[in-house]
């Protein structure tokens, strides 16, 4: 007799991955406090620019890796 | 893919560039707001938008900017290129009494491919006359020569290999298709010639 071969479920555990939370400032916060979107700009994952809605304006990153050789 | 060994050396240090995705159609100050966040870091900044998809989009975009006090779009007419593209020109005021004379990025075949990327991108350098190796720059306009190098602490000799190296590897780069860097330094964009209609109410004559 033939058996289909069944799908075997992997003996390890899945590894959860946290969603990372989304770093969020206001249009207004933005340009009350300058200081503070550059900061916030420099942390990984930078940082989303919304509006009072909260509907994403732009996002903004200073990036802290480096850029590899064979892109350029 | 640039010929610059400066934005190579660039992009090697931590903390090179300001930079921000806008996933439609940009406010013209929110575009501001990034390049005033450049002025803030002195730090080159980079505006990607990652909405363009078409030269229509991007003229729609250059609209919007036109319309703004800061914002100045203009025609540009390179001296020896022949060739019905338009070529378009982007200034940006800085606040110190200078304009930025903004670069930009596309993935158009009509660019140059030293200016092609997945994106249509503004890029610029918002300080001032901020190396102190280029000094034939003119008074009232800044770019990418103009950029802060302290970074890179270059000595006089490595600074002029590297703009010997520079203008080698641009002019490799650009030599397939018979084009030449000097076309393009006060032009941001080179569009087709069918964009000269819809962009007649957007630019200024240069």
């Amino acid at each position: 007799m033939l058996t289909m071969p069944t799908t075997r479920r992997a003996a390890t555990p899945k590894i959860r991955r946290r969603l990372s939370k989304r770093r969020t400032i206001t249009i207004e916060e933005f340009d009350r406090d300058r200081a503070r979107a550059i900061a916030a700009a420099r942390k990984p994952g930078g940082v989303y620019v919304v509006d009072s809605e909260g509907k994403l304006r732009f996002y903004m990153v200073i990036p802290h890796d480096t850029i590899p050789d064979a892109h350029w | 893919m640039t010929g610059c060994q400066f934005a190579k050396l660039i992009a090697q240090k931590r903390e090179r560039i300001v930079a921000a995705t806008f996933p439609g159609l940009a406010s013209d100050i929110d575009v501001s707001r990034l390049f005033e966040t450049g002025t803030h870091t002195h730090l080159p900044a980079i505006a990607v938008f990652t909405g363009i998809r078409t030269e229509a989009a991007l003229i729609e975009q250059l609209s919007v900017l036109a319309r703004a006090p800061r914002w100045r779009i203009t025609r540009e007419h390179p001296a020896g290129l022949v060739t019905d593209d338009v070529m378009i020109g982007v200034e940006w005021q800085i606040g110190n009494g200078c304009a930025s004379s903004v670069m930009g990025l596309a993935p158009f075949a009509t660019m140059p491919v030293t200016r092609r990327a997945p994106y249509v991108c503004l890029a610029a350098w918002p300080g001032g006359h901020d190396n102190p190796h280029w000094t034939h720059y003119e008074r009232d306009i800044v770019h990418f020569l103009d950029t802060d190098l302290t970074a890179l602490e270059l000595t006089t000799p490595k600074y002029r290999s590297l703009t010997k190296a520079s203008r080698a590897t641009t002019e490799q780069l650009l030599s397939e298709l018979g084009d030449d860097a000097r076309y393009y330094r006060r032009v941001a964009f080179r569009l087709q010639s069918s964009v000269g209609a819809a962009l007649r109410d957007v630019l200024v004559s240069s």
